[in-house]
This record gives structure tokens, C-alpha cells and sequence, in this order.
């Protein structure tokens, strides 16, 4: 399977103060520092860690909604952080994102029809008639009815404005399309209904999905392929089944602890972990392994080297000196 | 709506009591879901005016704009003389007319009497409205161009421009208006237009820092990453989803500013800087009738009342629109 979108070595350091004199003395926020992923088309990556860790600004980096500091991000075989704006607005056409606040992502200023039809009229896609006709099928295809057309955003419940911006994200029939936390401000029964029609939209139209949550229960019903992040890193990354079944790095498996099970006589028996301390600051991360001040499988080495991110088992990397499940 | 019927067979839950149900208050509930669905169709601009029209205070405010407006348009058929007609300078008129021609009270020829030259004070007053009306309105619109543009470009792009522009914004604001305002009439001369120009250069600092930061929060939404994220333009981006979502301040301000702007061309006309007599404006008619404040105080109160309530009726609307455009701020400020 060919790849589709492809990260090399993405790093993004934001300078703390602002100003000539605080941003030198200030330090940075390395936010991505150093990921490398691959997403296949027509599959879906889910990408979970904690808030901060750097998710969000790794889908901005990719989408070049900010510019990164080096690496790059190889996107229907070009390298799109280096292509000039005019071809990069072509390459927009087939790169889209939804987002993690139905609240914020929809300009209450504009009608429904006016918000699914706008992608079409920035690339100049068909006539009014067209666009009218292909944004009324968009939103039927979301779930919503053709009446809703004419409505303003705040006329609809998170579920359903969260539909307006999925129809948002398909109007130009993108190839891939980053979900960044798409469920996490919606109730469970309605974060159960956007993932199901992503997961049908995904088959219909040959959708790639890389798909950010905090929440591993979410990934893992939706994706193909997991990765793991822990400040600004990737510390473990296999496929679905493998990450569940026996996840290697200590964080992952302290991230998996974390999920409550649903059957109370298992969920009492089950062991859990609880970390100790906060994240680290971002601005001065540990030295070695970024996690050794929260590990406890921790040893010398571990402050001293960084771990390679490597084969632990056949298609299972991780970054650790010590993994787990082996 | 009428509520069901307590105690009918159909709307008891089996097994289960009725529950209680409030009557009145449900009832205005009803009628507020209907409100919202009859309203919230047409969405945010009828919305505003719904709001708009149940503040009392903002349609007084209205309603002298608009009478303001009306008099202004058709100033010539509602003036009974010509405002610059005086009898002292008409040879036909003997002299002992001429003495009691001039500081006539209010009469049935005269409706708001003459003044020290014998001109009917109603006529001028009715052709003076216009000046007030052309400052106010030219000179908020000179403020609102430079104003929202130079906001944007900082808002927008930050950087050194926002520097630039909001130092230079500050340099404008260490002048106080009137001050700023004869330095600027004294290099271009008296008259009108210097008038418009003078008040509206120095209005477009405020509105840019409004404008600006403003623009600063609205764009901060993901529907502004959104955009991006299509390949919009910077040009589409301010002004399809950062212009209307940040205006509303501006439109506030712009309304009050107008009578900011009247007030400003009175105080210059006082100073002799404004409309050059004897052409009639608000303005000049106090500082001419101030002068016999002794003898004839009632001269004074005919512009200075004009003066106070189209000022007046232009805060007042700017008011209630900005409880209009956001109720979530009203009685906060």
C-alpha cells in the first residue's frame, strides 16, 4: 500500500516570551521535537497522549497551518513545507481537518449552506447552482436535513454542528483528512455517532484519517495503527492490536490502566497505575528518556540516553530501554 | 400553547403520579421557544433588532435621529426665512423697524424669535442641523476608513506594522482631541471640510485600537484555522469571518462617536474654526447668542438644546445596541 502522508523528523520549537530581549531569555517550548510517522491511504492513525504533549500542534504542522522548524512532511510524493503557496493551495484541496470544538470551528455569522459551500468557493468549484446542489447532498450525507440550509450555527446541538464541519471537512472530496479531538467536547452517546459515520464516510470514499484524541478508548475504535506521544515525542507506535493486546513502552501501559472496563467485577480486579507527578514543562524537558521522571521501571540510563524509537517486536516500536510485554 | 388538562386519563403515566406541573412558568417557556423559532430562522441581525426595539430608551434615541435626519434633508422647505436675511442690512426697512426687528421672543412670525441682527432663529437652526448632520456622519466615516483599516492590518498581521501602527495610535491619543483638533485647523485654515478632516483624523485612533483588539480574540477561533486550512485568503479571512464577528464594538462606538463628532464641531464653530458665519451652524449660533446671556439668556438654550439632544440621542442608541448586538454584557458595563 502506498503511503499517503509521510512526517520526517518534524520539529517545532516555540519561543516562550515575546519581544526582542524575553524571547532570548525565555527559552522554548519544544512542543514536536524530532516525529517521524506514515500513514497509508485509506487507513487511520490514531495519535493519543496528554494534553500538551503536542498532538495538535503535529496536525498543524502537517497541514503547514504553521510553519515547522525543520523536517518534513511528504504528502502525495511532495514535499509540501517546501512547495511556494500557489501549488500549496492545490495541495489544500485534498488535505482537510475537523476540529475539536463544534462551538468554535463554525462562524456563527454564516448560514449552514454558506459554511459547507465556502471550501468550494475558495477553489472556484463549480457554478452557484452546483455548489448549492453538492452542499445539500453533503449535508444529508452527515445525517442532517436539507432544510438546515438556511440555519445558523447556533441553532444545533454540539452533535450536529460537529456534522457541519465533517460535511466542511468533504466538500472538496479531500484524500486525507486530520481529526483533531473531533469527539472529545461531545457526550458519549453522540461521540458514538460521529465516530460511526467517520468510520462509514472513511469506507465510502476511501477517506485517510489521522485521528488525535486523548482518550484510548476512542482510538481504538476508530483506528488501524496507534502512536503514542509524550512531550513532543513519539514513544510507541504498532499496530491496533498490538498496542492493546501487549503495549511495551511504561507510559502506554500506564495510559492503558487508565481506561475504566465497562464489566464492574473486572474493572474491580484491575490493576492500576497512577503516576506520580505532572507532566513535565515542555520548555525544559528531561534529559534521556523524557519519561524517567514518572517511571517506574526507571534506571541510570534512562536520564543519561534518549532511547531510540525501534523494533521491539515485528511492527511494534517503541522507545525504551526496558519495554514491557515481552 | 394551552397546557394539557390535569387529571385526564391520557396524560397519566401508568403507575406513575402526575407530576406537578408549573403552569405560568412553562407557558413562558413555550412562548420563548416559539420567540426563538420564529427568530431564530432570520438569525443574528433580527435578533438585534428585536432586542433594540423593546430598550425604550434606544428608540427615544431613534426617534430624534430620525426627526435630526428628516429636518436636515429638508431643511430648505421647513425654514420659514432665510436664515441669512437680516433686517438691519435692508435699506427698505426704516429704522424704527430696524429697533424692534432684533431680539424678538419667541412669536407667531418668529417661532423661536430673532436674534441680535434680526434673523429668525428657527430658520437657522432648521439650515444649521445640517452641519451637524454632514460632521457627524463624514467625519465618523474619515475615522471608521483609517480607523478599520490600519486595525486590521495590525489585528491581523501583528508583527512590527502592529507596533507601528499602535505606537503611532498612541501618539494621537496623547493629543486632546479639541487641542489636536485647532492645531489641525490652524495648518489647513477654518471652514468645513477642514472641519470633517480635522475630527475624523483624529477619531481613527480609538476605532483602530478597538478594531484591533477585537480582531485579536476572533481570531484565535478554529473557524479562522479553518478557513486557512481551505486555502482562503487573507482578504476573505478579515472579511468574511473576522469583520463580522469583531464589528460589533466598532458599530457601538461609531454611533456614539457621531455625537462625539457634533459635539466637536460645536466646541470649533465656539472657537470661530468651524462654519464661517454668517452661514448658520449649531455651533456658531451659541457662541453668538452666549454673548447676551445677561440680557437674553433664552437665545442660548435654543442651539445649546439641539446641540444636547442629538448628542444625546446618539449615545442613547449606541447604548442600547451594544446591550442589542451582546445582552450577555447588559447592566456588566
Amino acid at each position: 500500500m502506498a503511503m499517503l502522508i509521510e512526517a520526517r523528523d518534524i520539529v517545532k520549537h516555540f519561543p516562550v516570551g515575546k519581544g526582542l530581549i524575553l524571547s532570548r531569555l525565555g527559552g522554548t517550548v519544544k512542543a514536536v521535537d524530532g516525529v517521524s510517522l506514515q500513514v497509508e491511504e485509506g487507513k487511520t492513525l490514531g495519535l493519543v497522549g496528554e494534553s500538551g504533549c503536542g498532538k495538535s500542534t503535529l496536525a498543524r504542522l502537517m497541514l503547514r497551518l504553521i510553519k515547522a522548524d525543520s523536517g518534513e512532511v511528504i504528502f502525495e510524493d511532495r514535499d509540501i513545507l517546501k512547495l511556494p503557496n500557489k501549488d500549496m493551495q492545490a495541495v489544500r484541496r485534498s488535505m482537510q481537518i475537523i476540529f475539536q470544538d463544534p462551538y468554535a470551528s463554525l462562524n456563527p455569522r454564516m448560514s449552514v449552506g454558506a459554511i459547507v459551500m465556502e471550501p468550494m468557493v475558495i477553489h472556484g468549484e463549480g457554478d452557484k447552482e452546483s455548489r448549492r446542489n453538492r452542499a445539500i447532498e453533503l449535508i444529508s450525507l452527515v445525517g442532517l436535513q436539507p432544510e438546515h440550509f438556511a440555519r445558523y450555527p447556533h441553532e444545533f446541538s454540539g452533535g450536529q454542528r460537529q456534522r457541519i464541519g465533517v460535511a466542511r471537512a468533504l466538500a472538496l472530496n479531500p484524500r486525507l483528512i486530520i481529526c483533531d479531538e473531533p469527539v472529545s467536547a461531545l457526550d458519549v452517546s453522540i461521540q458514538a455517532q460521529i465516530l460511526n459515520l467517520l468510520k462509514e464516510l472513511q469506507e465510502d470514499f476511501n477517506l485517510t484519517y489521522i485521528f488525535i484524541a486523548h482518550d484510548l478508548s476512542v482510538v481504538r475504535h476508530i483506528s488501524d495503527e496507534v502512536a503514542v506521544m509524550y512531550l513532543g515525542k513519539i514513544v510507541e507506535r504498532a499496530e491496533h492490536d498490538l498496542l492493546y493486546s501487549s503495549p511495551k513502552h511504561p507510559y502506554t501501559v500506564a495510559l492503558m490502566s487508565a481506561v475504566p472496563l465497562p464489566d464492574p467485577e473486572k474493572e474491580r480486579e484491575r490493576k492500576r497505575i497512577i503516576l506520580e507527578g505532572d507532566v513535565p514543562s515542555p520548555i525544559d524537558p528531561p534529559s534521556g528518556c523524557r519519561f524517567h521522571t514518572r517511571c517506574w521501571k526507571k534506571r541510570d540510563i534512562c536520564a543519561e540516553q534518549e532511547p531510540p524509537l525501534e523494533d521491539k517486536a515485528p511492527g511494534h516500536l517503541a522507545a525504551c530501554f526496558f519495554p514491557e510485554n515481552l | 400553547m394551552r397546557l394539557p388538562d390535569h387529571g385526564g386519563p391520557e396524560d397519566l403515566m401508568p403507575g406513575k403520579e402526575q407530576p406537578d406541573l408549573l403552569g405560568p412558568e412553562i407557558e413562558e417557556f413555550e412562548l420563548e421557544l416559539e420567540k426563538e423559532q420564529i427568530h431564530g430562522r432570520t438569525a443574528l441581525w433580527s435578533d438585534v433588532w428585536y432586542r433594540l426595539r423593546h430598550n425604550k430608551l434606544a428608540i427615544v434615541g431613534i426617534v430624534i435621529i430620525i426627526v435630526l435626519f428628516l429636518v436636515a434633508i429638508f431643511a430648505p422647505l421647513l425654514a420659514t426665512h432665510d436664515p441669512l436675511y437680516s433686517p438691519l442690512y435692508d435699506s427698505t426697512v426704516s429704522s424704527a423697524e430696524k429697533a424692534g426687528a432684533v431680539k424678538q421672543t419667541p412669536n407667531s412670525e418668529h417661532w423661536l424669535g430673532t436674534d441680535q441682527l434680526g434673523r429668525d432663529i428657527y430658520s437657522r437652526l432648521v439650515h444649521g442641523s445640517r452641519v451637524s448632520v454632514e460632521v457627524g456622519i463624514v467625519a465618523v466615516l474619515i475615522s471608521l476608513l483609517i480607523g478599520l483599516l490600519f486595525g486590521a492590518l495590525a489585528g491581523y498581521f501583528g508583527g512590527w506594522g502592529d507596533s507601528v501602527i499602535m505606537r503611532s495610535a498612541d501618539i494621537f491619543f496623547a493629543f486632546p482631541t479639541v487641542l489636536g483638533a485647532i492645531v489641525i485647523m490652524t495648518v489647513l485654515g477654518p471652514g468645513l471640510i477642514n472641519v470633517f478632516i480635522a475630527i475624523g483624523v483624529l477619531g481613527w485612533a480609538t476605532i483602530a485600537r478597538i478594531f484591533r483588539s477585537s480582531i485579536l480574540s476572533v481570531k484565535e477561533n478554529e473557524y479562522v484555522e479553518a478557513a486557512r486550512a481551505m486555502g482562503a485568503s487573507h482578504a476573505r479571512i478579515i472579511w468574511k469571518h473576522i469583520m463580522p464577528n469583531s464589528i460589533q464594538p466598532i458599530i457601538v462606538y461609531a454611533t456614539m462617536g457621531v455625537g462625539g463628532a457634533i459635539l466637536a464641531e460645536a466646541w470649533l464653530a465656539f472657537l470661530g474654526l468651524g462654519q464661517q458665519l454668517p452661514a448658520p451652524s449649531w455651533g456658531n449660533m451659541l457662541s453668538e447668542y452666549l454673548v447676551y446671556y445677561t440680557t437674553d439668556p433664552w437665545m442660548m438654550f435654543i442651539p445649546g438644546t439641539a446641540i444636547v439632544l442629538s448628542v444625546l440621542a446618539f449615545i442613547l442608541l449606541g447604548d442600547g445596541l451594544r446591550d442589542a448586538l451582546d445582552p450577555r454584557l447588559k447592566g456588566s458595563v
